[in-house]
């Protein structure tokens, strides 16, 4: 089991490979080497945030809606926010 | 539409308070070559850019600079965390405190406020994406400046993540600039106004 902090660093990682290449297909629209790339990740990043949500709490609004995450209390005010530093 | 996620582009933990170094940073918050700025010049460049492909980027760049003006905010936050009214005159601080306290405002280190005179959305493709290219460079020369006077690695590791992807954005605005070229009249040698030139009916 990874902690908050190294599953948090494996979702920054993800996200922002997928951000960058967002930016490099957007100028490369053609080149299959980035769209495979970007297929590739993409549904890593969707299981670690759902991972992330039921063991820490929700980082995104769709995360709430996952059947795990339907319960009270309602949690999107409760984690610390990301500025607060600790395992941010 | 935006989307918020609660975490941070790259993670900030600041363990030593500075205001003195706060008030330098201060103005990639809301200075003239600051994020806030990139990411107001992009978002309201693009609905007059006549590419899809170029007015896409423009919304996906001026995206990341608002996260960018998240942990700018962040590392102000920190910084100023907890200071002692001793530790404000020190940095210099206590003119912004009266006004601010230890909230996070956007202006300049010099104490200018934000304004959007600082960027310009001009409606002409080619003017707009010079522009572009030059706030790149503009604000990777203020995290340059920022890097050579401040020590704490744990200001410094969000700070060089920013300048690379000052960097990465130049790359991505000057490729976007030559396809454009591509797509204009080869008779607009000069490379002015693309959209506006065209006749009414056939603008994008």
């Amino acid at each position: 089991m990874t902690n908050r902090t190294s599953l948090l660093r494996e979702i920054d990682e993800i996200s922002f490979a997928l951000n960058d290449l967002t930016l490099y297909l957007d100028t490369h629209p053609d080149c299959s080497e980035g769209l495979n790339e970007f297929a590739a990740l993409a549904p890593r990043r969707a299981a670690l945030l759902k991972e992330f949500s039921e063991r820490f709490g929700p980082l995104t609004t769709d995360c709430l809606a996952l059947p795990s995450m339907i319960k009270e209390p309602f949690r999107w005010c409760e984690e610390p926010a990301p500025w607060e530093g600790g395992s941010f | 539409m935006w989307n918020y996620e609660k975490r941070l582009q790259f993670p900030v933990r600041i363990r030593t308070r500075c205001p003195k170094t706060a008030s330098l940073i201060l103005s990639q918050f809301g200075g003239p070559d600051g994020e806030l700025a990139a990411s107001m010049r992009y978002l309201s460049q693009r609905y007059s850019m006549p590419d899809r492909r170029i007015s896409g980027l423009l919304t996906d760049i001026g995206t990341e600079e608002l996260a960018h003006l998240e942990m700018i905010g962040a590392i102000l936050f920190q910084l100023t965390r907890g200071m002692s009214t001793e530790e404000m005159e020190t940095a210099g601080f206590t003119a912004y405190y009266i006004d601010h306290t230890a909230a996070v405002w956007p202006a300049a280190a010099a104490g200018i406020p934000f304004n959007a005179c600082e960027f310009q959305s001009k409606g002409d493709a080619i003017t707009d994406l010079t522009e572009d290219l030059a706030a790149e460079q503009k604000a990777r020369t203020t995290y340059d400046n920022l890097l050579r006077v401040i020590d704490d690695p744990d200001v410094k590791a969000p700070l060089r993540f920013l300048r690379a992807r000052e960097i990465v954005h130049f790359q991505r605005f000057g490729e976007a600039l030559e396809h454009l070229k591509l797509t204009l009249c080869q008779k607009n040698c000069y490379w002015f106004n693309p959209s506006f030139e065209k006749e009414p009916e056939t603008r994008a």
